[in-house]
Parts: structure tokens; C-alpha cells; sequence
């Protein structure tokens, strides 16, 4: 017996020890991912854009810190969709596993309450998913966002269809009752007014309802060139269902965020033909990457070869923060909170996801809105003009 | 001498406590949120048990109460009041919002209460969404960032929650020695019965409801102080208020006990679930929990050793005769 327990020393003893030969320090990132709930659907693309990076960076080596390659590590749970949940695992993610850096969770909600305790520690969070200024307003130290303001979204469709279409005037709005939806249409209502659109209604409606046809037939009422809907991507399909069956028809329909989702078109068909819409990032807006994916195509080829299918500005802004932590890091050659914060502060990054720079409050503010249209089932970028793949076709339903 | 139960009970409850309240001092801070989230969990459990146990009103109105609490803390806080006059603002904001709530709902009995208690929990946040200049709408508010270092921060709002659960649970003690907390039992068991024994029901049932009411409130001022912000979905969830209920039936219905039990069980049984089944979780705790109910009606509190060692005999007995 005893021989035996040599022996399992002896082996136990030089597995260890070619352990340590081979080993290489880890730098792990906290994410709370919404896999189930309510969120699940965002949080899971959003798990695959963070996957995207991290096998991106380990197949270059790992991160450079300071000359010692680190290998990086993603420390995920689910939190549920529950904000109670988001905040108990961020502790756990600082406390017991350590993180020096998080990921912010889906949820602007979620992202706000988080960002309170990684501010109390000191650890800074970048968000993938966060658009609305509101989310910033604390101005914490320690949390950054990729995603620019919503204002830069509706400044550039309002411009875009002002100059395109100078006879659409009057813009019935209809948006969700919820932290993002109503952030966005409050912001088109303001830059649809300030450049002397005639807003004839804006209107809300709440979690949950299947049945629009009262709001449609007001809508349609009104008779306006313009609908601008937005809410969660089941909502919008709902809607533009409705609308045809309603007989609702304008000018322009510009949807957000639903149609840049495959979902969409994919389970409206034809309804989707001319609907417009926008987006924070598409892989057409060719943007260099020299740090890991090389450009914006290349970086959507990689995830189609991995997901089957194209990245949407989720996966991508989920990518790119993960990515702009690492070249941070990377930068400051140390994973010290301190000098990474001051980087991410201070430096302009540049990502397949396009150029990334932080304003005061943490979020960035590089413009890049595309407008976008799908036309023939495929969604294709109107403006802006360095970007543009078709030029804008009026009518919903297009007229034959 | 021996102790009346309830006493022995209430000995029982205090000592846990007494430990839970030395662990402050012992556990690192993620274990002191999750603890934070248990204490919140009991208090929540003890105020519903009031209504739920004693009473025997189903009342689903536990977020209701819990988000009018945040909600009244938030704006307090916002007004310059210090954290625990805020946290007393809650509480009254959610007493009066009982009594207010109260006066038609408790003339509903079984289901129909049920029902009118969740409607009231859905108008009470789409009226949070959007009473904007109020509850900041679908955006929330945000609360004042506690000072200090995490550390103390963590023990600071765990002994707090940890003192509502206790206040909680003398409450429960109290009613459950009182004539109050015998004319709730009289009221469960048949309230025309209780009526002609010269219980004045309408009041008991309004008191029992107010008395759970400024309970929950409390509990959520201080959960909204603890994560310095707070939204609607947040505030007035549906599944706190439903979870509620399910832990005490799981700890045991109208016990002193059963609250404390039923959470932390709770608590243990989702966490387990879910570490080792990621995507049936919600499947697999819903199906565990009716298996719960079904097997032990009267929740743990209702186990007794004796009729669980005469069981396993009559098990092991059976298995010993059909074996070859």
C-alpha cells in the first residue's frame, strides 16, 4: 500500500510540475449574461459576441501584458433577467472569483444597478448593450459604454429622410414603455421637431400587448407619411403584422430595433419590404481593425463560420467591448485598475466595431448611425454616403 | 419546565439570529449579499405569512407593498431625509397603501382576493411607469450611493435587513400570543363564526393587512438603497410575489418557524437547481416544489420524525417482502 501511495506522489508530483511548465497566467473577465428570462434572447447574443473575443485572443496568444502573454477567460452566470440577481453576481464575481474587470449585463436597468457596485470597488465595467444617456447620468468613474448615444441615431435618420424625402412632414410615433424605447422615441420626437417635422402623435404602449389594432387605426387616422415604432423585436413583427391587416400605410416606416435582427424579416416575409431602419454597427460599414479581426467583414465571417449566421450590432458592440478592454489593458501594460481606466479614458480605439472614444461620462460618442432599408429581403445601408449600398425606396407596401 | 412551542419557537427563531447576526462580522461580501438577499427574502416570507398563514387571505400583493416601498425611500432619499428616516417613510408609505388598498380588497375572499391583489400589483407599476415626474417613469431614479468602503457598506445593509427579518419575526410572535393573532386563526377557520364570537373581522383583517404591508415596504427602502437604483420591473415584480407565497407554504403555513425555514429552504433548493440544470431550471424547481406541496402540506414545519420513521419502516418492510 504504501509502494502504491509513492507512487501516486511521484506521478501527482511531475503532473503538477508540467502543469507549471506549461502554465500560463489567466486574466478573467466577469460577465452577469441574461441566458434565461425575459432578456435571455439579448443576453445570449450578447455571450456570443464576448466568445468571439476571447477565442480571438487566445488564438493570437493571449493578452500582451506588459511582454507576459496572459490567457483570457470569461467568468460568466446567469443572472435570470432579474436585477437582484445582476448585483449579487457582480459581488460574486469581484469577491470570490476575483475579477479585475467586468462586462456589463443586457439590461440598461440591470446595467445601472450593477455599475453602482463595481463603482464601490473600483472595478471598471464596460457595457455592451446600454445606448440611452440615462444610463451614464451618475457619472461613475468606472462604467463605459460602446454603444453611442441614441440622439446620434435619430439626428442622422431625421437628416437622412429631410434631405431625401423633403416631402415627408407629419411623424406619428409609437414606442414601448420602457427605459430604452421611450430614451429613443423621445429623441426622435426632439430631432424630428427640431428640423420642423409635425409630430401628430406620440404614443405609448405597455409590456406585453399582442393587440395594437386600437393604436394602429388612430395612427392611421392621422394619416401621416411618416411611422416610427419601436419596442422589443416580437413587438415590431406584431405591429407590422397588424398594420397590413389594419390597412396602414405611409410614406416611410422606420422600425428600431427589430428589423437589423434576422428575426424580423424572417417571420414577416414580404411585410418587411421598404421598412427602414437603423443600426449602431453593420459588418457593410467596413471599418479596419489592425488589433484581432483585421476589418468588419472579417470579423462577421468569423462569427458566420462559428453561429451560422450574420452578427448583428449585438454580438459586434459585445466583441468590441471585450476587445477594447484587452487593448486597454494592453496599452497600459498592466491589469491595474487604475492605469487601465486612465487609458480607456483617454485613447481612441480602433475596432472592427469602428472607432471607440469615451466621452466624460463614459460613453462613446464617435458617430457612425447607419440608416438602413430592407429591399428585395436583404437589409442594405442608405446612408451614411461613404457606406450607402442603395439609395432609399419610398412606400409601405412599396406600390407596384 | 417546559416551554409552550411557541415559545420554544420563538427561542429557536432568536438564536438563529443571534448567529446570523455574528456571521456579519465572518463572511466575505458576496456571502453577505446573498445573506442580505435571504434576510430580505424571511422578512418578506414573515410579513406575507401574517396575511397568507395566519389569516388565510392568499394575498399576492407582497411586490405591491415591497415596490411602493423603494419607491417611497427613492423619493424620500431624493427630498435630503437620512437613510433611516427614508426607511421609516417606506414603511408608513406602505402601511397607508395597505389601509387604502385594504378597505375594498379585503371584502374579496379566496380567488377573487388572490385576483384583486395581483391587479393591484399590475397597476401599481404601469402607474410607476408612467407617473413620470414622480418615479422617473421607465428610466427610475437613482438613490444616493452609500459612502464607505464595500465592506462595511455589505455589513451595514445586511444587519440592516437582518434587523427588519427580526422585527419581522417578533411581530409574528407577538400576534401569535395575542387575542389579535387567535382572531386571525378564528377568521381563517370560519370568518362568520368569528364574527358571532364578537371578533370584529373587517378590523382584524385591515390590521393583520397593514401590519404585512408596512413589513414589505420597509424591506424594499432598504433594497432600494442597497442597489442605489431602482425601475419598475424591478420594484414590482411578479415573481417576488409569487415566490413569497411558495416559500412559506414550503416552510409551513401559519407557523412562527415555517417563514424562516421556507426562505432559506427556498433559497438552497433555486440555488441548487439552478447551478446543475442551467436551461430546465425554472422546469425542474417548479415540478420539485409541486412535488414539495404535494408530499408535505403542512411545508418542513410539518414533518414529524415520528410519522417519517414509522413511514420508512412500512417502506423497508415492503421492500424485505417482495424480494425473493
Amino acid at each position: 500500500m504504501r509502494k502504491f501511495n509513492t507512487g501516486l506522489l511521484a506521478i501527482s508530483l511531475l503532473a503538477s510540475m508540467a502543469a507549471s511548465a506549461e502554465a500560463q497566467e489567466t486574466l478573467r473577465f466577469g460577465a452577469p449574461v441574461a441566458r434565461t428570462g425575459p432578456l435571455a434572447d439579448a443576453g445570449i447574443k450578447s455571450k456570443q459576441g464576448y466568445d468571439m473575443c476571447v477565442t480571438a485572443v487566445n488564438q493570437k496568444g493571449g493578452v500582451d501584458v506588459g511582454g507576459k502573454k496572459m490567457k483570457l477567460e470569461l467568468v460568466e452566470y446567469d443572472y435570470q433577467s432579474e436585477t437582484n440577481r445582476a448585483v449579487q453576481i457582480v459581488q460574486r464575481l469581484i469577491n470570490v472569483d476575483k475579477v479585475p474587470f467586468l462586462l456589463a449585463p443586457y439590461g440598461s436597468g440591470d446595467t445601472k444597478a450593477t455599475a453602482g457596485v463595481a463603482e464601490r470597488y473600483g472595478v471598471p465595467m464596460v457595457a455592451a448593450a446600454a445606448a440611452t444617456p440615462s444610463v451614464f447620468d451618475q457619472k461613475f468613474k468606472n462604467l463605459f459604454g460602446i454603444l453611442f448615444p441614441n440622439a446620434m441615431i435619430t439626428d442622422a435618420e431625421v437628416a437622412y429622410y429631410k434631405k431625401t424625402m423633403p416631402d415627408v412632414k407629419r411623424v406619428s410615433v409609437l414606442a414601448l414603455n420602457s427605459l430604452f424605447p421611450k430614451a429613443i422615441a423621445a429623441e426622435l420626437v426632439t430631432s424630428a421637431k427640431r428640423e420642423g417635422f409635425e409630430i401628430l402623435s406620440d404614443s405609448l404602449y405597455s409590456p406585453d400587448t399582442t393587440d395594437f389594432s386600437n393604436i394602429l387605426t388612430q395612427i392611421k387616422s392621422q394619416k401621416p407619411d411618416w411611422i416610427y415604432a419601436t419596442g422589443y423585436t416580437q413587438d415590431l413583427i406584431l405591429i407590422r403584422r397588424q398594420m397590413a391587416d389594419l390597412g396602414v400605410e405611409a410614406k416611410l416606416v422606420t422600425m428600431t430595433a427589430g428589423p437589423s435582427y434576422p428575426e424580423f424579416a424572417e417571420n414577416v416575409k414580404g411585410l418587411a419590404e421598404s421598412v427602414t431602419t437603423n443600426s449602431w454597427w453593420h459588418q457593410n460599414a467596413d471599418y479596419q481593425d489592425a488589433f484581432i479581426f483585421g476589418s468588419s467583414q472579417k470579423y462577421n465571417e468569423a462569427f458566420n463560420a462559428t453561429f451560422k449566421r450574420n452578427a448583428t450590432y449585438l454580438e459586434a458592440a459585445a466583441t468590441a467591448a471585450c476587445q477594447t478592454l484587452v487593448m486597454a489593458i494592453e496599452e497600459a501594460k498592466t491589469t491595474k485598475a487604475d492605469a487601465v481606466r486612465d487609458v480607456l479614458r483617454t485613447k481612441t480605439f480602433n475596432t472592427f466595431y469602428g472607432p471607440i472614444r469615451f466621452s466624460d461620462v463614459g460613453q462613446n460618442d464617435f458617430n457612425a448611425a447607419l440608416v438602413m432599408q430592407i429591399q428585395d429581403g436583404k437589409l442594405l445601408v442608405l446612408a451614411p454616403d461613404a457606406l450607402k449600398q442603395a439609395d432609399l425606396r419610398p412606400g409601405v407596401p412599396p406600390k407596384k | 419546565m417546559s416551554l409552550e412551542p411557541s415559545s420554544r419557537a420563538c427561542l429557536i427563531g432568536l438564536a438563529l439570529f443571534a448567529a446570523a447576526a455574528m456571521l456579519a462580522f465572518r463572511l466575505d461580501n458576496y456571502e453577505l449579499q446573498v445573506g442580505t438577499s435571504v434576510a430580505m427574502l424571511c422578512a418578506l416570507c414573515l410579513a406575507w405569512n401574517i396575511v397568507g398563514g395566519y389569516m388565510g387571505y392568499p394575498s399576492l400583493a407582497t411586490a405591491a407593498f415591497f415596490g411602493i416601498g423603494c419607491y417611497a425611500d427613492a423619493i424620500a432619499q431624493s427630498q435630503g431625509l437620512p437613510i433611516g428616516v427614508a426607511w421609516v417613510c417606506a414603511a408608513v408609505a406602505g402601511a397607508v397603501a395597505a389601509l387604502a388598498l385594504g378597505l375594498p380588497l379585503l371584502r374579496l375572499k379566496g380567488h377573487y382576493f388572490a385576483i384583486g391583489t395581483i391587479a393591484a400589483l399590475e397597476v401599481l407599476r404601469e402607474v410607476s411607469n408612467n407617473w413620470e415626474w414622480l418615479t422617473g417613469g421607465a428610466v427610475g431614479l437613482n438613490l444616493p450611493m452609500q459612502a464607505g468602503d464595500p465592506d462595511s457598506v455589505g455589513r451595514f445593509f445586511y444587519l440592516a435587513m437582518l434587523g427588519l427579518a427580526l422585527l419581522a419575526f417578533l411581530t409574528t410572535y407577538a400576534i401569535d400570543r395575542t387575542r389579535f393573532g387567535f382572531g386571525l386563526r378564528c377568521i381563517r377557520q370560519n370568518e362568520q363564526a368569528a364574527a358571532m364570537v364578537g371578533i370584529d373581522v373587517f378590523k382584524y383583517k385591515t390590521a393583520a393587512f397593514v401590519c404585512s404591508g408596512a413589513l414589505c415596504s420597509f424591506a424594499g427602502g432598504i433594497y432600494a438603497s442597497m442597489v442605489a437604483f431602482i425601475e419598475p420591473k424591478d420594484a414590482f415584480s411578479l415573481i417576488t410575489t409569487i415566490e413569497i407565497p411558495v416559500m412559506v407554504m414550503l416552510g409551513g403555513l401559519g407557523t412562527l418557524l415555517g417563514p424562516l425555514i421556507g426562505g432559506v429552504f427556498y433559497v438552497i433548493l433555486k440555488e441548487f437547481v439552478w447551478a446543475n440544470f442551467i436551461n430546465l431550471h425554472s422546469g425542474i424547481l417548479g415540478l420539485l416544489i409541486v412535488a414539495v406541496i404535494y408530499f408535505l402540506p403542512a411545508g418542513v414545519m410539518g414533518i414529524r420524525p415520528k410519522k417519517l420513521g414509522s413511514l420508512w419502516r412500512r417502506l423497508t418492510s415492503q421492500r424485505l417482502r417482495t424480494s425473493p
